[in-house]
C-alpha cells in the first residue's frame, strides 16, 4: 500500500515539475511543467497539479492560431501572445537556455510554446 | 554476370560514399565548439539573422578563449556571456550596405510590425560585431529595464489616455458652445442696426467666440494626437524593443512613402526614402542609449589582429549546397554554419493542417502547398528564417543523412510546436532539430560560414 502511495506521489510530482527561471528583467519566477512538459505556467497559476484561475490560462482557452504567420523567425506563440494583449518576456532556465513567456497584467505567465499549442488546438476545432 | 556485379559494385560504392559523407559530427556535444552554449529564444523579435550572427560570434569568442586558455569548449562557452542579438541587429541595420533595405511594411496594420526585420543579413551582422564589438544580452536587458523603468522610451500611459480623452471632450464641448454662440450672435447682429448700443460689444464677443473656437479646434487636434499615441494596443507593445522607439513617427512616415517613386523617371526624380531616414534615426538613438549604458565599453573586447570574417554564399544547385555544408562540417576545427531556410519545413503537422484551412477558404488566393519534401521557397507561407547547422548524422529509421539544426525558439521539444514528421524531428534531450539534408537543401537560399580561431594564424 505504501509503495502504491509512493508511486502515486512520485507520479504526480513527475507531471508537475517546478522550475526556476530568470526573466530578462532580472526577476526570478517559479514555473510548473504540466501535462508531460507541454504546458508551462507560473506556479501560482497551478493548483493540485492543474491549471487554475489566472489570466494566462483563461486567455489561452480563447486563443487562436489562425492567421499567425511569423516574420524573421518570430516564435509563433509570441504572436499569439501579442494578439491576446500579453507581453513577451524572455526567461533563462538553470542551464541558461532561453524560453519565451507570455505575461499578463495579473502577473501570470505561460510559455509561448504552450500558448501556441493551445491556440492551434482551438483553431483546429471543427 | 559481369554487368550485374559491376552494377552491384557501383551501388555499393555509391552507398558506401553516402555513408562516409554522413559520418556523425556534433558541434554541440563532446568538445564541439557549441558544447554547453545555451539555446536562444527570439520571442516576437523578427531578427533570426542576428540570433545566428550572435551565436557565431559567441562561438568564435569561445574558441578563442579555448585556444588561449587551453580549456574545453564547454568551459570556455560557460565563461562567454551570450551576446545580444538585438544589439547585433541594430548595428547591422545601421550598416551603409543596409540603407535601402528598410521598407514600409504593410504588415504593421496587423500590429506585428517590427522595425528591424527588414534590415538583416547574417554576415553583415557578424561583420558588424567583429568591427564594432558585441554587447552581452544581460547588459542590454539591464539597460532596457532601466530605460523602461525611468519611462524614457515608454509611450503615454493609461493616465495619459484618460487625460487625452478628457481634453477631447472639453475641446468638443468648447467647439460646440462657441459655434452656437457664433451662430446666435451672428443672427442677432444681422437683425440689429449698426447704431444699436449693443452692436459693437456683440461684435467684440463674436471675435472672442471665433478665437475660442480656433483654440478649441487646435486643442482637439492635439488631444486626438495624444489619444492616438496613448491608444497603442498591447499587441504593439508586445516586446520591450517596440517600447524603445516612438512608433508614431513611423506611422507618420509610412504614408509619405507614396511620394517615393517606385520606378524613378525624369519627371519624377528619386527622393530619399523617408522611412529609412526615420528608421535610421531611431536605430541610432537606440544604439546610443545602449552604448551610453555600457555596451561601447564591453565592445572593446575584440582585438583587431584576430578578426572574425563571414563568408556568405548563395546556392542555386542542391548538390553544391550540400557539398559546401559537408565540407564545412568536415574541415579541421569546424564551426557552426548559418543558413537561410523556409521555416515552413520546421512547422508542426498541426500547423500545416491549420494553414490548409486558410488555403481551402472560399475566395482564397493562397496556392496549394508543395509536395512533401519539395521546396517552399516560392510559396507565400515559406516564412524565411535563419538557423544554425551544428552537426549531421544518419536518421536511424530511414538511414538518410540528416542535419542537426539549432533553432532560436527555446530548448524544450514538447513546447516548440516544431518538427513532428519523419523527415523533421526534435531531439528531446538537446532541443535540436533533426532534418533530412535533402529537405534542408531544397529549402535553403544561402549559407554563412566563419573560420575557427584554431585555423587562423592571426589568432595565435
Amino acid at each position: 500500500m505504501k509503495i502504491i502511495l509512493l508511486l502515486v506521489l512520485f507520479g504526480t510530482s513527475a507531471h508537475a515539475a517546478e522550475l526556476t527561471f530568470k526573466l530578462d528583467s532580472g526577476k526570478s519566477v517559479k514555473m510548473t511543467e504540466l501535462r508531460e512538459r507541454t504546458l508551462l505556467l507560473n506556479s501560482s497559476c497551478v493548483k493540485n497539479s492543474e491549471p487554475s484561475d489566472c489570466k494566462a490560462w483563461k486567455l489561452a482557452q480563447v486563443s487562436s492560431a489562425t492567421g499567425i504567420h511569423p516574420q524573421g523567425g518570430q516564435e509563433p506563440g509570441a504572436l499569439v501572445c501579442a494578439k491576446l494583449g500579453g507581453r513577451v518576456q524572455i526567461a533563462k532556465d538553470s542551464r541558461n537556455n532561453e524560453e519565451a513567456f507570455c505575461g499578463f497584467s495579473d502577473g501570470s505567465l505561460i510559455s509561448c510554446g504552450s500558448l501556441y499549442a493551445i491556440a492551434l488546438k482551438n483553431s483546429l476545432k471543427p | 554476370m559481369g554487368l550485374i556485379t559491376g552494377i552491384l559494385l557501383a551501388i555499393w560504392a555509391v552507398t558506401g560514399v553516402q555513408a562516409d559523407t554522413c559520418s556523425p559530427i556534433r558541434l554541440d556535444q563532446g568538445d564541439g565548439p557549441m558544447a554547453g552554449m545555451p539555446i536562444r529564444s527570439q520571442g516576437s523579435l523578427g531578427i533570426c539573422y542576428a540570433y545566428v550572427a550572435s551565436q557565431l560570434n559567441d562561438c568564435w569568442e569561445g574558441q578563442k578563449l579555448k585556444r588561449a586558455a587551453n580549456i574545453s569548449s564547454a568551459a570556455a562557452n560557460a565563461t562567454i556571456k551570450p551576446s545580444s542579438a538585438l544589439y547585433a541587429s541594430i548595428g547591422s541595420s545601421l550598416d551603409p550596405r543596409q540603407k535601402n533595405l528598410t521598407k514600409c511594411p504593410d504588415r504593421r496594420k496587423n500590429g506585428d510590425f517590427d522595425l528591424l526585420v527588414d534590415g538583416g543579413r547574417t554576415c553583415v551582422a557578424v561583420e558588424t560585431l567583429a568591427k564594432s564589438g558585441s554587447c552581452s544580452d544581460d547588459l542590454v536587458n539591464e539597460i532596457i529595464s532601466e530605460q523602461l523603468e525611468s519611462s524614457k522610451f515608454t509611450r503615454p500611459s493609461a493616465a495619459a489616455l484618460a487625460e487625452a480623452e478628457k481634453g477631447i471632450l472639453e475641446s468638443k464641448t468648447g467647439i460646440e458652445e462657441n459655434q452656437k454662440s457664433i451662430e446666435k450672435t451672428t443672427a442677432i447682429l444681422a437683425k440689429l442696426p449698426r447704431s444699436d448700443f449693443y452692436y459693437n460689444s456683440l461684435k467684440d464677443n463674436l471675435v472672442i467666440y471665433q478665437a475660442n473656437l480656433k483654440i478649441h479646434e487646435g486643442n482637439l487636434k492635439i488631444y486626438e494626437e495624444r489619444k492616438q499615441q496613448a491608444s497603442t494596443t498591447p499587441s504593439q507593445e508586445a516586446n520591450s524593443v517596440r517600447a524603445l522607439y516612438d512608433e508614431s513617427k513611423l506611422v507618420q512616415a509610412c504614408p509619405q512613402m507614396d511620394r517615393c517613386p517606385r520606378v524613378p523617371d525624369k519627371t519624377n526624380p528619386p527622393q530619399p526614402n523617408i522611412l529609412s531616414v526615420v528608421a535610421r534615426a531611431i536605430l541610432e538613438d537606440m544604439k546610443q542609449k545602449f552604448d551610453q549604458g555600457g555596451c561601447a565599453k564591453s565592445s572593446e573586447l575584440n582585438p583587431t589582429d584576430c578578426k572574425l570574417e563571414c563568408d556568405h554564399r548563395n546556392f542555386f544547385s542542391k548538390s553544391s549546397l550540400k557539398a559546401r555544408i559537408h565540407e564545412a562540417l568536415e574541415r579541421p576545427n569546424p564551426m557552426p554554419i548559418g543558413i537561410s531556410i523556409c521555416a515552413a519545413i520546421i512547422r508542426s503537422e498541426a500547423t500545416l493542417n491549420l494553414w490548409q484551412k486558410e488555403v481551402a477558404q472560399p475566395g482564397s488566393t493562397i496556392p496549394a502547398f508543395p509536395e512533401p519534401g519539395a521546396s517552399w521557397k516560392n510559396h507565400p507561407f515559406c516564412e524565411p528564417h535563419a538557423v544554425l547547422i551544428v552537426g549531421r548524422q544518419k536518421n536511424p529509421l530511414t538511414q538518410k543523412c540528416q542535419l542537426v539544426i539549432r533553432n532560436s525558439w527555446g530548448s524544450v521539444c514538447e513546447r516548440m510546436a516544431t518538427c513532428t514528421s519523419a523527415s523533421c524531428s526534435c531531439e528531446k534531450d538537446t532541443g535540436q532539430l533533426l532534418i533530412d539534408e535533402e529537405l534542408v537543401a531544397e529549402n535553403t537560399w544561402d549559407i554563412q560560414t566563419v573560420p575557427s580561431p584554431f585555423n587562423e594564424k592571426s589568432c595565435k
